[in-house]
């Protein structure tokens, strides 16, 4: 870290502190850190513990099972450890705002044949908009979550940076933050690797040290397309349709475009085991079409992304910016050359913001619609800003 | 600051139930105190038992023949009075289900009203009186449309326990009677008791259900109090032992039960705690209407058609419901925790055991619409809250909800 530069972890609080706890052992260690802190510093400061029921699994018909969020369980852990960090702590209803602005979307998203990526939206529409809001009714400026990502104070301005440990890494999943937003939130385990926070939790007695991570999408139960069907109206639910090659050669037959994503290479169900090498080529949701192809098929020049997010200055045609394109959670990266015109052509109306394109300068990574796109700089560690992977292709 | 105005969620133990707890405590080292022993612990036990039944009556107006059953809270009271009954009926054959209906309304407590549900999951028919008109209260006509003779068993609370109102309980139990003169009449009295002047027989019911940690007893105590001539119609929702007449299975919570009966015994000689609570609330009312543009008080209006024998007792004298103007742009459960941040405990209405509060389930339920029900609180006093502790809460309460309405909309 260069001079000048401040990690603003747990360091810098000067504001009331609402903290976002799922009762998992990420959440839980970054309340107990800030509590800690809190202690060190002698601070009057209030710290809140916030858990957010944003989903209620009595009524969806979900499967209580399999250990998700918003179980009265987690919310039991959640509660003993804000009550071992000694800092009060409520549950807020959120499910409004959730369904409104996440699963109805979500569901929306499949049935057109995207790919939609819900996290981003809770982070960008519920965590850091509805919470942060009514934080600020209770008296605190600032919203704690436990994702593993850092923010860096750089004179005035707030840098988004991916995590000490590479392999949690969140940042993915919030490029929808504003720059506003980043000078009031705190990622008190962004400087942390998991083992550390395991280690941290375990020490501490916590409950939730040992608790398994949580996977895939907090309010799915089951399999996405299941999902999808259960909450759809019966005349919403994607009808089967054929699978065929570019060539339109019928090789198959599917139960849904909600089954699929671009670039999906398992779970084709062609006869004969003759999906072994096929890839999802391109999904049409409006004739029920699956292309599917050789994974050479799935190359593009680059893509286009919508509704871009810019944590720095953003490009234009006449001054592109080389970054690095995350395409997917947990893909490494590639490198591309970004430009943006100036504004809106206006000629779609469905997307009003100005287009941005990224074209692949080295190797290529398959591009799946609905998916975020996320920039990081060339050293792959700071998050440019990041936006919705359009269904338009790039032409060359 | 600290100011506790979730009254109706639980009372305080009473500094001088503390005081005689405290005393009794080393008996339960020294004698072996269990009620059905043969021993003379179990003599004693049985005496501090019966004390404090006889406790309870009198705070109830019931005479000596009516029974009293210990239980360990008004939610298994609630459950035996009225669920108990049908899970025996079950159990009889050749009975036409269609016959044996129960009759409740729909501003009821969770352990009534879950009750209701398992009894039509039973197979009897369930009758629930609901307001004709959205977002008001009963009229003497809802009542009577759903009363049949076919009704063998009917429950009504006593004072709502989220917006006060108070029901004429007496009024509807005569109108019933006369239809289905063989019905068994239970009511919640858990948040009248105490708080305002009735009885047993006044109340025209044959049995009624209390709660220990509502009158500033121990909480995990509470009782059924069923007339005698009732007593036969009773049925047991704990069985395995001979205790409480057979009524009532389990070794009875000794500690719990002395407490209740001290509690009892204080609640009955304090003649003007009703007085006390309503100018707590009288007060508050008043600040908070003055500083508050707009505001609504809930609950006050009483069910129209019956000849109210008392006017002035509509609305339970420490409870204020209220529902902030939708120029706040908070939500009821948001000042709670606000208040709380603040030292100020009140509460939404009824919370669950995760914490999430859920809003104003009996302004849901009258058909309120969603403003109302998410922006409502209940502020509930016992009386003996220091009066500028009061003031200052309720200007905090009025300051929170002022700088919200300065706010943007969301």
């Amino acid at each position: 870290m260069s001079a000048g530069r401040t990690e603003t972890s747990v360091m810098d609080f000067n504001n009331s502190i609402v903290v976002a706890m799922s009762g998992g052992v990420d959440s839980s260690v970054a309340a107990l850190l800030l509590a800690r802190e809190k202690a060190k510093r002698n601070s009057a400061q209030s710290i809140i513990g916030v858990s957010m029921q944003v989903w209620d699994y009595r009524k969806s018909g979900g499967s209580l099972s399999r250990a998700t969020c918003c179980a009265p369980s987690d919310f039991d852990d959640a509660r003993r450890v804000a009550g071992k960090a000694g800092i009060p702590y409520y549950v807020m209803d959120l499910e409004d705002r959730f369904k409104e602005q996440v699963i109805e979307p979500f569901i929306a998203q499949y049935r057109a044949g995207f790919t939609p990526n819900p996290c981003v939206e809770c982070n960008r529409k519920v965590k850091f908009k509805e919470l942060r809001a009514r934080s600020l009714m209770l008296g605190c400026n600032t919203v704690a979550t436990g994702h593993y990502a850092r923010i860096v104070r750089n004179g005035d301005t707030f840098e988004l940076r991916r995590s000490v440990d590479r392999v949690k890494d969140q940042t993915y999943f919030l490029f929808g933050l504003t720059p506003a937003d980043l000078s009031s939130t705190l990622f008190p385990i962004g400087h942390l690797t998991k083992p550390e926070v395991r280690a941290i939790a375990a020490e501490a007695g916590l409950a939730s040290a040992e608790k398994p991570e949580s996977q895939d999408i907090c309010f799915v139960s089951g399999s996405v397309a299941d999902f999808v069907r259960r909450h759809s109206a019966q005349a919403d639910v994607p009808e089967g349709g054929k699978i065929i090659n570019v060539r339109g050669e019928l090789l198959g037959y599917h139960s849904g475009v909600h089954h699929f994503t671009v670039g999906q290479r398992k779970g084709l169900g062609l006869p004969g085991g003759s999906d072994a090498a096929l890839y999802v080529l391109e999904i049409r949701a409006a004739t029920a079409e699956v292309v599917v192809g050789e994974r050479a098929e799935l190359e593009r020049p680059g893509l286009i992304v919508t509704g871009m997010n810019w944590l720095v200055p953003p490009p234009t045609s006449s001054t592109p910016l080389r970054c690095i394109a995350q395409l997917r959670h947990r893909h490494a990266g590639v490198p591309v050359l970004v430009t943006q015109e100036e504004r809106s052509t206006g000629s779609d109306s469905s997307e009003n913001s100005p287009k941005t394109t990224i074209r692949f300068i080295a190797g290529w990574a398959p591009v799946s619609p609905g998916q975020a796109t996320v920039l990081y700089d060339i050293d792959n560690e700071r998050v440019l800003g990041g936006g919705t992977t359009s269904a338009k292709e790039l032409r060359c | 600051m600290s100011c506790n105005l979730d009254a109706n969620a639980t009372w305080g133990l009473h500094p001088a139930v503390l005081a005689a707890v405290t005393e009794f405590l080393p008996r339960l080292k020294r004698e072996l105190l269990n009620p059905s022993s043969v021993h003379l612990g179990g003599q004693s036990a049985k005496l501090i038992l019966d004390e404090a039944r006889d406790a309870v009556r009198e705070l109830v107006g019931a005479s000596s023949g009516d029974a009293v059953i210990f239980t360990s809270g008004a939610t298994e009271a609630n459950n035996q009075a009225v669920l108990a009954p049908f899970i025996s009926l079950s159990c009889a054959a050749n009975i036409d289900r269609s016959q044996f209906a129960f009759l409740t309304s729909c501003v009821e407590h969770e352990s009534v009203s879950d009750c209701a549900t398992r009894i039509a999951q039973l197979g009897f028919p369930v009758r629930i009186v609901k307001p004709k008109a959205l977002a008001s209260f009963f009229s003497r006509a809802d009542f009577l449309e759903q009363m049949h003779p076919s009704v063998k068993v009917a429950s009504f609370i006593h004072g709502q326990n989220e917006i006060g109102t108070i029901l004429p309980v007496a009024q509807i139990a005569l109108e019933l009677r006369a239809l289905s003169p063989q019905v068994f009449i239970h009511c919640d009295a858990v948040q009248t008791v105490g708080r305002i002047a009735f009885s047993l027989k006044k109340l025209n019911v044959d049995a009624l259900s209390l709660s220990g940690h509502k009158i500033g007893a121990l909480s995990g105590v509470g009782a059924l109090v069923v007339s005698g001539a009732a007593t036969s119609q009773l049925s047991s929702l704990l069985l395995g032992g001979a205790q409480e007449h057979r009524n009532r299975a389990g070794t009875e919570n000794l500690l719990g039960v002395f407490s209740l009966g001290v509690a009892a015994r204080l609640a009955k000689q304090d003649e003007e705690s009703g007085l006390r609570m309503l100018s707590v609330r009288s007060l508050l009312r008043e600040i908070l209407l003055e500083k508050i543009p707009g505001l609504v008080i809930q609950g006050e209006c009483a069910v129209t058609g019956f000849s109210q024998s008392d006017p002035e007792q509509n609305v339970l004298p420490n409870t204020l419901c209220i529902t902030f103007p939708p120029n706040c742009n908070l939500r009821g459960d948001d000042l709670v925790v606000a208040c709380d941040i603040a030292g100020i405990r009140i509460s939404t209405g009824s919370a669950c055991s995760s914490g999430k509060q859920e809003g104003n389930r009996t302004l849901k339920a009258l058909g309120f619409d969603k403003h109302a029900v998410q922006a409502s609180v209940r502020i509930s006093c016992t009386g003996a809250e220091d009066i500028a502790e009061l003031k200052a809460a309720a200007e905090v309460i009025s300051r929170i909800l002022t700088n919200s309405s300065l706010r943007p909309a969301r």
